[in-house]
């Protein structure tokens, strides 16, 4: 089998609701396609609402094209290694997109959900919502209870990186969710070492199940003092320097975090996470995955969790408007809390391409 | 896709000639009984794996198969084998990492077949082929050691190891040296003392091993003396690899990272508990920007197993091809053997892709356990 072509639709996605002030309500994103001589395709997209595919899309032509074209998709870690090897030229997203319709391919070609291609050890996981930074404690009480009401397990705060009225907002979640609900708090790198280790104490106080991000993301000696001086589990490494897998060696050898961390964009593909999965599970540890920052990249994602042991939680980020778009049936969560296996072959993601075409920007090749 | 039976037909293996690996691993001859691991599925797709070795009967395992195993895998889908792996690895107190290996190899058969893909594309590889190195047996000489260093050498293998006789260490360095002095200065060669020496035995073989440019110098001390291993590190230029036989699996490499106790992971299939394990500890082991050298599976379809795994990663340099054929190579009909370039390549039917010697098992069956 050989690759035939890569190209890139970029597609508008506007509208959506503002994360912070300052970012645009529209970005665009690219449907990746990887064509083969046995038509066979792998797709992936690129970007998020967060960042455009405008931004990544030329590089990902100009560099890592000509890395796979004529290439057989099927030799995917000689193929990661090469392009990996470009991260000085494009970012960890471009990369993993590419990654991701390799292992499309890999699995169509198999004739098996991605799941079952790298061994399943499960087919359903308990889904946490996830929820945006926001600035008003009324907000996280309604959408944890709203959460809560339809059979959702768990629920973490984004705070509004006030440290003092972030503690005030856990224990106002907490009262609403009740002793036993699992919360966490992503403090998104905002406090200092004082001032995260006063947090850190008092969520723990309050129960909560994981405290992730409280310190900037390359401080791993502050994360070392932290943990030591904190019963509640620490949580990072999702931005950890260096971005790929091999620059989470020194926080596992020095102990500077409870859980090892990432997702396709922020670490270069399915590939390294299989990897990191695996490298926390040397050590006992949990690789929790972080969301996808796009809708078939967490419909990806959703695979490498049922194919681990090592990972509680699939994260739904909030709100769906500014995560989900452009697949037809995006995960659902049940009931009970639980987000289920595809079981189409490759990814199986349902892509909107009408839509697509429909919102069309242009067309990279 | 559901599980229907597994079963372990046991086989003679004759004739195999008296061979030593030092020390601690006894002289083996004669006879052996070697496994072979059948897992059935509704499909009518049937995995492969081999128990056993020439050293160590299947006969010895083959209970623990059926006991504990088998009741744990019979009417699972056999593509949820991360979960059957987990389950597997639970019993490992009543069983061997050889028995779990055999029935995590044989359920990546089924899936490689299942897939219509071998089982190196299935974890998508990264090359096709791979250079091998000679393994000795303990020899009767520091001269037969040159010699054959020098045949291997000539015939166009990568590199060349050598398992010393142990019995002291200063005979060691005369087979290291004997070594050196055949096959000139600038061939590849290793040392590999299995377990053999105290700390001050090790530092002494490992100065010389040093100053005669060996590649890497393996298994020096016990294979849980992590204290002396990180003593050794910090006194060697040359790398020093350890871990083939360190307590406990896959979960147990994280001290010997943490501490830097090692320059390169160890394991095989048999070892280890199976091309899962193997996967993984190869991944934690990049993690690390090491090496994971992968060891001999024992008998022939652990090494094709091996194989798959080398040829899906980056981080392992070469195939060890442990001597003598007469004591590793049985009931395959075409086993793993290096071209003119030293180079071993890939089985690409689908599933472990070698052919096993039905007939040859049929005619030499002692048993059938199920």
């Amino acid at each position: 089998m050989k690759i035939t072509d890569l190209t890139i639709k970029l597609f508008k996605w506007d509208g959506f609701p503002l994360r912070r002030p300052d970012n645009e309500a529209n970005s665009q994103l690219g449907l990746l396609t990887i064509t083969t001589d046995e038509g066979l395709q792998g797709h992936a997209f690129l970007g998020s609402s967060q960042a455009t595919a405008e931004d990544d899309a030329p590089g990902l032509i100009r560099y890592l094209k000509p890395l796979v074209m004529g290439q057989n998709p099927l030799d995917r870690e000689r193929l990661w290694q090469e392009l990996w090897e470009r991260n000085r030229q494009v970012t960890y997203r471009a990369i993993g997109a590419v990654d991701c319709a390799l292992w499309d391919i890999g699995a169509k070609a198999a004739g098996m959900p991605l799941h079952r291609l790298l061994g399943s050890y499960r087919t359903s996981v308990p889904a946490y919502a996830s929820s945006a930074p926001m600035d008003q404690l009324e907000l996280f009480t309604d959408e944890v209870q709203h959460y809560k009401e339809r059979g959702w397990t768990a629920y973490k705060i984004h705070p509004p990186r006030k440290p003092e009225y972030d503690i005030e907002v856990c224990a106002a979640v907490r009262e609403i969710a009740g002793p036993d609900f699992t919360l966490m708090l992503d403090s998104m790198w905002s406090y200092d070492y004082p001032w995260a280790l006063r947090v850190g104490k008092a969520i723990e106080e309050l129960n909560y199940y994981w405290y992730e991000d409280p310190l900037p993301e390359d401080d791993l000696g502050a994360y070392v003092k932290l943990r030591k001086n904190l019963d509640i589990p620490l949580m990072a490494t999702e931005y950890a320097p260096g971005g790929g897998f091999t620059a989470f060696a020194p926080w596992l050898q020095y102990g500077a975090t409870d859980y090892l961390r990432g997702d396709i964009q922020v670490k270069g593909g399915i590939t390294p996470l299989i990897k990191a999965a695996r490298m926390a599970e040397g050590f006992s540890l949990n690789f929790e995955m972080h969301h996808g920052g796009n809708s078939l990249n967490n419909i990806a994602q959703l695979h490498v969790i049922m194919a681990i042991k090592n990972c509680e939680f699939l994260e739904v980020l909030l709100p769906d408007a500014a995560q989900k778009y452009g697949i037809s049936e995006d995960i659902e969560v049940d009931a009970d809390g639980l987000a289920h296996a595809g079981e189409k072959p490759g990814i199986g993601a349902e892509i909107d391409f009408d839509m697509i075409e429909k919102m069309k920007a242009a067309e990279l090749s | 896709m559901k599980i229907t039976d597994v079963t372990l037909t046991l086989f003679a293996w004759d004739d195999i000639p008296a061979t030593k690996y030092g020390q601690l691993s006894q002289e083996f001859s004669g006879t052996s009984q070697m496994g072979l691991v059948t897992v059935d599925t509704d499909e009518g797709i049937s995995g492969h794996a081999f128990l056993g070795s020439a050293s160590r009967g299947a006969d010895m395992d083959g209970q623990t198969l059926i006991k504990y195993l088998k009741p744990a895998v019979m009417g699972q889908d056999p593509l949820d084998r991360e979960r059957l792996y987990q389950t597997l690895l639970k019993n490992y107190r009543n069983t061997t990492p050889r028995v779990i290996g055999a029935v995590d190899i044989a359920l990546w058969d089924i899936a490689g077949k299942k897939a219509g893909l071998p089982i190196h594309q299935l974890l998508g590889s990264y090359r096709h082929s791979v250079p091998a190195y000679a393994s000795s047996a303990v020899l009767d000489s520091p001269e037969a050691y040159g010699e054959q260093a020098a045949q291997y050498k000539a015939d166009g293998w990568a590199a060349y190891k050598i398992h010393p006789p142990t019995v002291s260490a200063k005979g060691d360095i005369a087979v290291c040296e004997a070594v050196r002095e055949a096959v000139g200065d600038e061939y590849r060669i290793m040392l590999d003392s299995t377990w053999a020496y105290n700390y001050y035995e090790a530092l002494e073989v490992g100065k010389a091993a040093e100053r005669l440019n060996f590649y890497w110098y393996e298994d020096p001390l016990a294979d849980d003396d992590m204290y002396n291993y990180i003593k050794l590190r910090e006194h060697m230029d040359i790398p020093i690899m350890a871990t083939e036989h360190s307590p406990g699996g896959f979960t147990a490499y994280a001290p010997w990272l943490v501490s830097q106790a090692t320059d390169y992971l160890r394991g095989d299939v048999a070892v280890k508990g199976g091309i899962s394990a193997l996967i993984k500890t190869a991944h934690l082991a990049e993690g690390f920007h090491l090496n994971y050298e992968v060891h001999h599976g024992g008998n022939s379809l652990n090494n094709v197993a091996n194989l798959h795994v080398i040829l899906a990663i980056k981080n392992c340099e070469y195939f060890e091809v442990l001597l003598p054929s007469g004591a590793q190579k049985y009931g395959l009909i075409e086993d793993i053997d290096p071209d003119e370039n030293g180079l071993v390549h890939a089985f690409n039917e689908p599933g472990l892709g070698a052919k096993i010697d039905f007939d040859l098992i049929e005619r030499k069956k002692t048993a059938t356990l199920s």
